[in-house]
């Protein structure tokens, strides 16, 4: 059997909205997440970040810091250098410009927060209080403070970083002026979206626990890569990794920002190895917003050119990345722009295309990923030029869209990038979404508003996501990365089914979803399975990210299951008096394929396997615990769309976004309710992008958006009723048909209401591409277009 | 971040508080925290000492009166929220908590804090202003009555000498017609405008207008051009325009990352004119 | 007078949870901080420490109140309800969800939970002052919490289903009490 094997397993458990088994815990307070790790004798450190955005410490003094009181050891990047050289992010394609990022700066500062001292002390504040106590003297260097600067390489943000460009790739160049010279339309555009910060309402946090006598090191982290972080910091920190346990308590949120080893994992560890005790760090919402890794901010320069009848001729995109002062780990700057160009064209036939990206450092906090990466900046750009194909073409954007998309008779289509894409529901979607939408009557609430001067608009946006991302994924992505996971599967001696998983969870049910699975595997019922994980002692997994998980866990849980299965069916078999193959398990009995009669109890099988050794065959292995991987053998691409409805008031610059519509197709879904859940929040992330959230950084490089007064993130009033339809194109290459779609509406919906923001606008020659759409910026475009009364 | 470092009391009469706000020019009295707490959450302020104000029971109370309303200053934002005297004789008032912060935050906060601190973006210093409302002062042995024209100096900056604890609010009632106008990025945040407009309208004609601003400058701000062009007019469309634009004409605004002078000004001019037309239409 | 040094820690007694608990707090602890602390409270939740996510809110003598932006000695003589505490609220063994807890799970009204038991405290604010609210009531008095996970609609389900349930229940019990007790509970109510 292959990595890329899929096992089989009959959904019975898979496709009920089952009531999440982790609700109880967190309801009543009483789950555990890791700032809620006590331990004896437990420091607290806390981080002292560089208030200047680019230069260099001529001095820094720790003396009266150190004296302190409660104060056990202050750090300097010095003292950090000589135990750990620092944490090196690269990508192994020709061209890349690896970094290495300090894990406390102590020679160039590159960004405005970024550590340049560590206090520990008894409590959490009494090492802030340390902090003040620190002098340092910088020398300024000239601050890059865009992508515009860095372009011009006059001033160098990263002094490792030649021309401050980590990446340029024309990724595929053909031939496009022909196709914009005889198009009947032509619409491009400068699409901005924000730089922002996935704000999971838990912020980061790590505990840190060295025992000297063991030489052990246990740590406790809000992470999303368990396993990744172990391996990492077992190599940076030259730690034997056999001795490195990392535990994932219950995780606040994790959209990515917590899927990286962060520099404060990693001092925490020297700390605790230097002092002998456990050390906590835990991060405040300021320290999140300054310092956790950002997202999102590119430049999407794209122009579309169409037919007479709105057909596609060409695209041309160049996207340019401000990826802040470093690159991160695992994924680099290449999680942003350039993942997002490979698949800027999915959905739609798109004959010829031209696409490039810049990816670039400045002096800001370094990008990392959030909720769909790079691919949410194409899209957006992509579904608001199809909006303005449609006008200039007088077609209806749903139209242009059906017009577009990929259909079945297509299959398999490759993309021009070289995607092979196999299956989808596009155009059941752009009919859905229309259907939903109820567009006749939309058009004319749309023109009575207008006439009392009201303005509605109305975005779409029609997606693909690569989903259960592997390794073939990973190098589609020119991240050539290999991803391993696996599950270990073991049937108890009464019949009940314990899985250890590498997949962890920061909310998404993974407890209960995964315990779907692992109960359809065997036909018996979810309450008799539990799903183990959050420690690297017992699991082997890339990190739960990516929309992976519900993949991952059903092609690891099912090959481990298969394995399982064998047994059980040989000494079944034996005791029925018929073939293994005629063997099947379903409503907790094992029996004849056909005949529900003709069968024993699942724990009666089982009991026997531990216990009665005349059952067994002759050469048989009775371990019922089996551990396999599994790797998707291909992309698995999920499919859907958004449409959104809103209200922009021109005198106040306000946008209320009226309704949220969504179609998800992923495949057979494990948890409807769930995944649903995912699709609200998604959206509302994006809902918050395109109208609420941005880091502002000033012309010294400081963050002005440093508290959530000023960093908005979308509330219950900011979010409206969302209304939901599925499509189920299964995949092959997984168990039971499932596909992943955590990052969907957040890939897509950001597309719909800057579409709808546009849509509104588009009567008085508005264009909004600079984003978020604040009051401001449209009060500035209204004011422009000099229609404001 | 934790709180800095601090000494704590918390007195049970007026006269200790004063006492101990006297003798430590770096003490700071501690009405909700709402506003306070924050700050030193970031590290921008910090007090050798916070005097607990929660005890001292003269400071939560209000007193109606026949022509006014006396109101304490460490009564809260909910418990003003509930008040039947101030929803039917202070409506301006009524009206604007709606849009004070939410409701835990309103739990806690207090109206003599709220002003105390003077946000250039918070409700209530507007609210004041508006109302020709009178803070009363105690210090060490002196007590005074500072009119809000005199008591707003500026964004958190107010009348208050070192040592002096504003311990209530007087507020004459009128016979003005109210409507309030915000807009701010989220319900219940710090407002980027906010207009309170007053008329009194007899035999079809504005008779007295009163018409102020806030959150655009850096302390309330009134609009006399505005109220003029409003007295001796019969309210309507072109009316509330013309007084719209008057009012933002000219106007000083402040600029932040939020909204810059321009967009500020515009917003009063809409704010202006649609809180006259609701008073016009007789909305609420 | 009730008063401590900088470095002086203040004994605190305050009824949390039901229990009268005693703990000794510095000044400069906050109110969320002591009770995570010194109590093991840690279903308390800090999320922004400065007053603007709501994930702290707890219940200080009955109302929803921003534990963050107290002090731990600001809880002394008053009653606390972290929480923990709400099963102690439905009654029984301790061990039974409440109503609005219940009705999170049935709604799927949480994902990874750290907004919840602020959320939770909110939800019985509001229904407290105002037992008929409207969708919009609900996400408006909801604003003042933040959750990154569940797009809210879910939350707002789950508190209109409470809302709903009590009304039945009350109109239930209406119909079966004699008309002088039942004002006297509509006035308390």
């Amino acid at each position: 059997m292959g990595k890329g094997d899929v096992a089989y397993i009959r959904p019975k458990s898979i496709g009920v909205s089952v009531p999440r088994r982790e609700d109880p815990g967190l309801l009543t307070g009483r789950a555990r997440y890791v700032a809620d790790i006590v331990l004896p004798d437990m420091l607290h450190a806390a981080v002292l970040r560089s208030p200047i955005a680019h230069g260099r410490i001529t001095s820094i003094d720790v003396s009266a810091a150190a004296a302190m009181p409660g104060v056990v050891l202050v750090w300097t990047g010095r003292d950090v250098r000589e135990r750990c050289s620092g944490l090196p992010a690269t990508m192994d394609i020709p061209g890349f410009v690896g970094t290495v990022q300090p894990v406390l700066a102590d020679d160039e500062i590159c960004f405005a927060g970024e550590g340049i001292a560590v206090a520990v002390a008894t409590t959490r504040a009494l090492a802030e209080d340390a902090l003040e106590a620190i002098v340092v003297i910088f020398e300024d260097y000239p601050i890059v403070g865009d992508v515009a600067a860095a372009k011009t390489a006059e001033n160098l943000a990263n002094a490792k970083v030649p021309r401050n460009l980590l990446y340029y790739s024309d990724r595929l160049s053909d031939d496009v002026e022909t196709a914009f010279a005889q198009a009947a339309a032509k619409v491009e555009g400068c699409f901005r979206t924000p730089r922002v910060n996935a704000s999971p309402m838990e912020p980061r946090g790590f505990v840190a626990r060295y025992e000297w006598t063991s030489k052990t090191l246990t740590c406790w982290s809000a992470t999303q890569m368990p396993n990744l972080i172990k391996t990492l910091l077992a190599i940076f920190l030259n730690f034997p990794e056999q001795n490195l346990e990392v535990i994932t308590p219950f995780v606040g949120g994790g959209f990515g920002q917590k899927a990286h080893l962060h520099t404060e994992e990693a001092l925490a560890c020297l700390l605790s190895i230097e002092l002998g005790r456990p050390v906590s760090w835990i991060e405040d919402r300021q320290e999140n917003l300054l310092r956790a890794p950002q997202a999102k901010q590119q430049v999407n320069e794209m122009a579309m050119a169409f037919d007479s009848e709105g057909r596609i001729l060409a695209m041309r995109d160049s996207v340019t990345t401000d990826a802040g002062a470093y690159n991160t780990i695992p994924w680099t700057a290449l999680i942003e722009g350039h993942s997002g160009i490979l698949v800027a064209t999915d959905p739609y036939r798109v004959p010829a295309a031209a696409l490039e990206s810049f990816s670039l450092v400045t002096n800001k906090c370094p990008i990392g990923a959030y909720r769909g990466v790079g691919f949410t900046g194409p899209v957006l750009a992509r579904e608001i030029l199809l909006d303005r194909g449609a006008r200039a073409l007088g077609i209806s954007p749903f139209e242009i869209r059906r017009r577009n998309v990929l259909r079945k008779e297509d299959f398999p289509y490759v993309s021009r990038v070289g995607h092979t894409i196999r299956e989808g529901t596009f155009l059941e979607t752009v009919d859905k979404l229309e259907a939903m939408i109820d567009y006749p009557a939309f058009l004319e609430r749309q023109a009575a508003a207008r006439k009392e001067g009201r303005y509605l608009g109305l975005g779409l946006s029609i997606f693909s996501e690569p989903t259960g991302i592997g390794t073939r994924t990973m190098h589609f992505l020119d991240s050539p990365i290999t991803s391993h996971d696996t599950a270990t599967v073991r049937v108890e001696p009464t019949g009940k089914v314990t899985v250890t998983t590498g997949t962890v969870t920061a909310g998404q049910g993974h407890h209960t979803t995964l315990a779907q699975i692992a109960a359809d595997a065997f036909g018996i019922p979810v309450e008799d399975v539990t799903i183990n994980m959050g420690s690297t002692k017992h699991s082997v997994g890339f990190g739960t990210v990516a929309s992976r998980s519900a993949v991952i866990g059903a092609g690891t849980i099912g090959r481990a299951s298969e394995m399982v299965r064998v047994k059980i069916r040989a000494v079944a078999a034996r005791l029925l008096q018929a073939e293994p193959d005629e063997i099947e398990m379903s409503e907790g009995m094992v029996h004849v394929r056909g005949d529900p009669g003709r069968g024993m109890p699942f724990a009666q099988v089982v009991g026997a396997i531990y216990f009665a050794d005349a059952t067994h065959p002759e050469d048989f292995d009775p371990a019922l615990e089996a551990t396999a991987a599994y790797d998707p053998a291909d992309i698995i691409l999920a499919n859907g769309g958004h449409a959104a409805i809103v209200e922009v008031d021109i005198e106040t610059g306000l946008v209320r976004v009226e309704r949220m519509y969504a179609v998800e197709d992923c495949g057979k879904m494990i948890n409807p309710v769930v995944v649903e859940g995912q699709i609200r929040g998604g959206v509302a992330q994006g809902i918050g992008m395109i109208l609420l959230e941005e880091l502002i950084y000033d012309a010294n490089g400081q963050l002005v958006t440093a508290t959530l007064q000023d960093y908005l993130l979308p509330t219950a009033d900011d979010v409206p009723d969302i209304e939901i339809a599925h499509l189920e194109t299964p995949s092959d290459l997984v168990p039971a048909g499932i596909k992943g779609m955590g990052e969907s509406a957040m890939i897509s919906s950001p597309a719909a209401v800057a579409g709808a923001v546009n849509d509104a606008l588009a009567c008085l020659g508005i264009t909004i591409e600079q984003f978020p759409a604040s009051p401001q910026r449209i009060f500035d475009a209204v004011s422009a277009a000099g229609k404001s009364r | 971040m934790k709180f800095p470092a601090f000494a704590y009391a918390a007195p049970e009469t007026l006269d200790e508080a004063v006492d101990l706000l006297a003798d430590d020019p770096d003490a700071r009295p501690l009405a909700g925290g709402q506003s306070l707490m924050p700050i030193m959450a970031l590290r921008l302020a910090a007090p050798t000492m916070l005097v607990d104000l929660d005890r001292i029971g003269t400071l939560k109370s209000s007193v109606a009166g026949e022509n006014s309303l006396r109101i304490g200053a460490m009564v809260t934002h909910a418990e003003n929220a509930r008040s039947l005297d101030i929803s039917s004789r202070l409506p301006l008032m009524s009206e604007a908590l709606r849009h004070v912060a939410h409701q835990a935050v309103r739990n806690r906060g207090t109206f003599g804090g709220s002003l105390a601190h003077a946000d250039a973006g918070a409700e209530m210093p507007l609210v004041v202003a508006a109302l020709d409302g009178t803070m009363l002062l105690r210090g060490k042995g002196s007590e005074r009555a500072v009119p809000a024209s005199d008591f707003f100096l500026g964004h958190y900056t107010t009348a208050i000498e070192p040592g002096e604890l504003l311990v209530a609010i007087d507020i004459p009632t009128n016979d003005l017609q109210w409507a309030f106008e915000e807009v701010a990025r989220r319900n219940g945040y710090l407002a980027l405008a906010m207009a309170a407009v007053g008329l009194c309208v007899e035999d079809g004609r504005c008779a007295e207008a009163r018409v102020m601003l806030g959150g655009v400058s850096d302390r309330p701000v009134r609009a006399a051009a505005a109220e003029a062009h409003l007295v001796g007019r019969a309210v309507d469309e072109a009316v509330a325009r013309e007084a719209g634009r008057l009012a933002a004409s000219g106007l000083e605004a402040r600029s932040d990352t939020n909204a810059d002078a321009a967009y500020r000004r515009s917003l009063v001019a809409v704010l202006v004119r649609r809180a006259i037309m609701r008073l016009s239409k007789g909305e609420r | 007078m009730r008063r401590a040094d900088t470095d002086g820690a203040l004994e605190t007694v305050a009824t949390v949870n039901g229990q009268e608990r005693r703990f000794s707090v510095m000044p400069r602890a906050s109110l969320a901080d002591a009770l995570r602390e010194q109590l093991g409270l840690t279903g308390v939740k800090v999320g922004c420490e400065h007053g603007i996510c709501g994930a702290c809110t707890i219940m200080v003598d009955g109302v929803p109140a921003r534990s963050c932006l107290m002090l731990g000695v600001q809880a002394h003589g008053r009653t606390i309800r972290t929480v923990e505490g709400m099963t102690g609220d439905a009654g029984g063994d301790g061990r039974t969800l409440h109503a609005l807890q219940d009705a999170f799970h049935r709604h799927h009204a949480l994902q990874c939970g750290f907004c919840t038991p602020g959320m939770l405290a909110t939800a019985q604010g509001l229904l407290d002052d105002n037992p008929n609210p409207t969708r919009e009531e609900v996400r408006e008095t909801l604003s003042g919490n933040i959750c990154r996970c569940t797009g809210y609609q879910t939350i707002v389900d789950a508190v209109m289903d409470v809302a709903a349930a009590r009304r039945v229940a009350a109109a239930a019990a209406d119909a079966a009490t004699p008309s002088a007790s039942r004002e006297a509970s509509t006035a308390n109510g």
